[in-house]
């Protein structure tokens, strides 16, 4: 069932499946606890055609070039500024930018438990310990962290935790 | 040396058997069929060749992608030779550690780069050729599109950005393919009615799913839109 996780999230030994897949929203939308949409920039030309369900958001006279920069500036309408790293603090709540290049490909929210929650694209949300446990060929490398005071946002449920079998090759509910 | 020959792949599935094509160097025996492998991380730094039994087989016309994954499943799709024309199998590989082999019939590499992705992209324009001539049975067109939505779907299901997972190859690919592979999207789309849904309004042309409706009723309708459009 995770068979397709293990080569995009080499550093990934073990998570929570939290929430079933949906396309209602992405990891960006999910990083500012906004789970009624799917935060894409607008297309720089032509149109861009929204699968059933999904409803495309970007904050109004943001940079719509994807970059960190600019999902930098998207996330600050919602309340979030740099800081310099990922430690937990209790008043704050943090988020983290991934990026290939300079394309932010994805964002984790921190919650209150010092774990670090992740949408998979259309795919499921997962729990993981750290935001560097995502780094890898899928969404390159945590570039910068943000943060806002602690907001009554959505926390996933305990989820099934699952960790990475090397015997069996894959991930399994541990004993 | 790692050869991934068919018999390790352990998912080859024949279409026919041996058939005889024209290929470089004339006539060569050509093996028929779909073979999928998996880049495992520890095959990274391995140099391997994807190739038949014999060096001095080949597999062609094959589909390869511009963005080839530097991990997940290749796909070699070897379509039915007498559907299509030899059009060469030009220089292909990836991976600076990729050794060379007869699929660049000069068995001289061309490329050297340092990441893993595909240089050249071959195959699309025969298949197309193959499918405006109505010389691509249905059955190697579903194969093809199968192949290319398992690539497409495992390449951006942890996708955020819309433009990409619905900008990728093996997606636009199948959209080239036009009307062909409508029968192919809608028996796919109670799976997956997001992708579906908007690969049916791609190749058709037709909006008859409203703006504000649910995955699931797009689905119901774009089978009702069939039923009267099929």
């Amino acid at each position: 069932m995770y068979d397709w996780m293990r080569p995009k999230f080499p550093a990934l030994m073990e998570f929570r499946h939290t929430s079933s897949d949906t396309w209602a929203y992405n990891c960006h939308a999910w990083g500012v606890d906004d789970p009624g949409h799917w935060w894409q920039p607008p297309p720089v030309s032509g149109v861009l055609l929204l699968p059933p369900g999904v409803r495309r958001y970007w904050p109004a006279g943001v940079d719509p070039s994807g970059t960190v920069a600019s999902f930098e500036v998207a996330f600050a309408t919602r309340g979030f500024a740099p800081c310099p790293d990922d430690s937990l603090e209790p008043l704050s709540e943090k988020i983290a930018i991934y990026a290939v290049g300079d394309r932010a490909t994805h964002t984790a929210r921190q919650v209150p438990s010092g774990a670090w929650t992740s949408k998979l694209g259309p795919n499921i949300d997962i729990e993981h310990r750290s935001p560097g446990l995502l780094e890898g060929p899928e969404y390159g490398q945590v570039r910068c962290f943000m943060a806002r005071s602690r907001q009554a946002t959505s926390v996933p449920q305990n989820g099934v935790l699952m960790r990475w079998d090397a015997a069996t090759g894959q991930f399994t509910v541990p004993p | 040396m790692t050869r991934l020959y068919p018999e390790i792949l352990g998912d080859v599935r024949p279409l026919k058997a041996h058939s005889p094509a024209v290929g470089m160097g004339g006539p060569a025996p050509m093996r028929l069929g779909q073979f999928v492998a998996t880049l495992s991380a520890e095959m990274y730094q391995q140099t391997f060749v994807i190739g038949g039994q014999q060096p001095d087989q080949f597999f062609g016309p094959v589909t390869l992608f511009p963005t080839f994954p530097a991990r997940g499943p290749i796909y070699l799709q070897v379509l039915d030779s007498a559907d299509l024309q030899w059009t060469g199998l030009n220089a292909w590989g990836y991976g600076k550690d990729l050794e060379w082999d007869w699929l660049s019939g000069s068995g001289e590499p061309t490329v050297d780069a340092p990441s893993m992705h595909i240089h050249q992209y071959v195959a699309p324009a025969s298949q197309h050729a193959a499918v405006r001539q109505r010389t691509l049975s249905a059955d190697a067109l579903d194969n093809v599109c199968r192949l290319l939505a398992e690539l497409w779907i495992s390449q951006t299901n942890t996708e955020s950005s819309l433009e990409r997972i619905f900008g990728h190859p093996a997606f636009q690919q199948i959209v080239d393919f036009g009307t062909a592979c409508v029968p192919f999207m809608l028996s796919n789309i109670d799976a997956e009615p997001e992708r579906w849904s908007v690969g049916l309004a791609l190749v058709t042309g037709e909006r008859p799913v409203p703006d504000d409706a649910s995955a699931v009723d797009a689905a119901r309708i774009w089978k009702q839109w069939e039923l009267q459009n099929g």
